[in-house]
């Protein structure tokens, strides 16, 4: 959606304040990211887009991330869009080694072109955990201590080692040390130039509410259970709703 | 145990007032009029049948308000009060039955509903706002009428088979009993394996049969069919555990009598087996409408409750999906908890009569 241009709330600067935002989830260029979905999936079909070949079988619609890794790992696939860690598992030597590509996500719509700010062009989903301190604790130094330690440069470092999981200092990417770090180290540029252009979820006390809102009319749509622009309107009505809760 | 001819013996002694000092008892030796030194027993002697059948029916109901009323009624006061996202405080405010409205209109901040309809004025005057299979209350009764149906007819036939004399008997009996054995979880796994395309065959020897859409585990009314054949794969043998009991305790000299007076096969069975059958049957069907109104695990591991939302599947969304809707999670809880209370009393009123009885 993102590299469509599209957004589920405007510009970026909307994703994290509920209540007074406009929702975009019916825009055209989320459609169009729909049809080219379909498009993969269906081949030339009804909201489909032209010019997009089916690459991919129509069984994605019931698969989650990991069962998506396996047909890739299996060497039944040519290309699958996963996490960093999917690096990690199949690009060492007993798997596809040096064998194995990496690429940014290709996109339709550059930032230039797009309508909303810091929408566009290459984009990843920005995965991982958010820590805070809860402003009810009576024990807030020692809360502070452990977010200070998970910011240290160490800490950091042994996290990317042996989880494979992006530093949140892209800096350290290239301050590791490869045969620590394993496979992810041969395509740093390219994890360095996926973070750079990740793109958060619109994570506020309403996002699992609406999220499961969204995966479901989305997939309806992927689905041809319902029209791409019917699929989005409802959607479109339903967040319109759950933002009102606590606008 | 207390008789009636007990009560004149026991209107000497002084129950009341001895009843007060439980660890006491020896303290009334003194009166000089208890046969057993204890002011407890005598006093449960004395009882009627019908009030010690109570007063050992006590701690079982103390349990039972405790750990079943107790909760039931602090989800009903929590289902009327508002939404809290935000804040401090988990609950909002008092709003009456608004949760319940929005529950049954369709409007609640669920991503699945529990019943979507709206009237319409022309012929079958009702619509549904979402289909059918993507509604919590209409796939759970529809599981459970279907599945418990055609589980006691095939259990009723497992059975059947399994009362005949014949050799190898024990070995069939548990191949048939075998499925009852397999966690939910394992169950679930297979029948997922089964239509995963790419794994097993039951996608693609369905679809082309023209029964399933390529991706049935993503689609509301296949995945409903799936785990309605996967339930009753493993159901009806519980369904011939229960029902072939009943068919073992059937005086086999009935029949002898039956053949003597010319009864066919069919009428030994309608006049014999059926009516001896019946409560062992009964029982069995309450348990299963039971569970299948409670279904949960088997569609979480199967299809996942977006695709199959049945009214367990909701709350358990609504409760832990992360955002923050208590009151709604509340008032479907509650609402879960009358529609099956609802269809146990239907059992219960209509089995009423039946020999035997339900209760």
């Amino acid at each position: 959606m993102t590299s469509w241009g599209g957004a589920y709330y405007g510009g970026a600067n909307n994703l994290f304040t509920a209540g007074e935002r406009p929702i975009t989830v019916d825009d055209q260029r989320v459609i169009d990211a729909i049809r080219m979905m379909r498009s993969f999936i269906e081949g030339e079909e009804a909201n489909t887009l032209d010019g997009y070949p089916q690459i991919c079988p129509s069984a994605v619609v019931q698969w989650t991330e990991q069962q998506s890794l396996n047909p890739f790992a299996g060497g039944e696939a040519v290309s699958n869009r996963n996490w960093s860690y999917a690096i990690a598992e199949t690009g060492t030597e007993d798997a596809f080694g040096e064998n194995l590509g990496v690429m940014t996500r290709p996109y339709a719509v550059s930032q230039q072109e797009a309508q909303y700010s810091d929408i566009g062009g290459t984009a990843a989903a920005l995965g991982g955990w958010n820590l805070a301190v809860s402003p009810f604790s009576n024990r807030e130094e020692e809360s502070l201590q452990v977010l200070e330690a998970f910011a240290n440069r160490e800490v950091m470092l042994t996290v990317f080692r042996l989880g494979g999981f992006l530093p949140p200092n892209l800096e350290l990417v290239g301050d590791a040390d490869p045969s620590e770090v394993g496979p992810v180290a041969r395509y740093a540029d390219v994890v360095t130039s996926a973070s750079e252009n990740a793109i958060p979820r619109p994570a506020t006390d309403l996002w699992p509410e609406q999220s499961a809102l969204i995966y479901q009319a989305v997939n309806a749509a992927y689905r041809g259970a319902q029209a791409p622009e019917a699929a989005m309107n409802d959607l479109a009505n339903e967040l319109e709703q759950s933002e009102v809760e606590v606008s | 145990m207390a008789t009636d001819a007990d009560d004149g013996t026991g209107t000497d002694t002084e129950p009341v007032t001895d009843g007060g000092t439980l660890t006491g008892g020896e303290t009334g030796t003194s009166h000089g009029h208890e046969r057993t030194g204890n002011a407890v027993v005598n006093w449960m002697e004395n009882l009627s049948e019908a009030a010690y059948a109570y007063l050992l029916l006590l701690p079982a109901f103390a349990l039972l308000t405790l750990i079943a009323f107790y909760p039931m009624i602090r989800t009903f006061v929590m289902s009327l009060r508002a939404n809290q996202t935000r804040g401090l405080d988990p609950l909002g405010g008092f709003v009456g039955l608004e949760n319940y409205i929005d529950i049954l209109t369709g409007n609640a901040r669920l991503a699945r509903q529990f019943l979507d309809v709206g009237l319409t004025s022309s012929f079958p005057f009702i619509e549904l706002g979402t289909p059918f299979f993507q509604q919590a209350l209409f796939v759970t009764l529809a599981f459970a009428v279907i599945s418990v149906v055609v589980e006691t007819v095939i259990g009723f036939g497992q059975a059947y088979v399994l009362d005949q004399e014949f050799t190898g008997r024990r070995w069939v009996r548990v191949a048939i009993i075998l499925p009852w054995a397999v966690p939910i979880v394992i169950q679930g796994m297979i029948f997922f394996l089964l239509f995963q395309p790419t794994v097993g065959f039951g996608s693609d020897l369905m679809q082309s049969l023209g029964i399933f859409s390529g991706t049935p585990l993503a689609n509301s009314q296949d995945a409903f069919i799936i785990i309605l054949v996967a339930d009753i794969w493993k159901s009806s043998a519980f369904m011939a555990l229960l029902i072939l009991a009943g068919l073992q305790s059937v005086d086999r000299s009935l029949y002898d009598v039956a053949r003597v007076a010319g009864a066919s096969p069919w009428q030994r069975f309608k006049l014999i087996t059926l009516p001896l059958v019946m409560p062992a049957l009964l029982v069995a069907m309450l348990f299963r409408t039971m569970d299948a109104m409670r279904v949960y695990g088997l569609i979480e591991s199967t299809a996942g409750c977006t695709t199959v939302p049945s009214l367990s599947c909701l709350v358990v969304e609504a409760m832990f999906g992360g955002t923050r809707i208590y009151a709604t999670a509340a008032a479907v809880a509650f609402a879960t908890a009358l529609v099956i209370g609802l269809i146990i009393g239907v059992y219960v009123l209509l089995f009423r009569d039946t020999d035997g009885g339900m209760y």
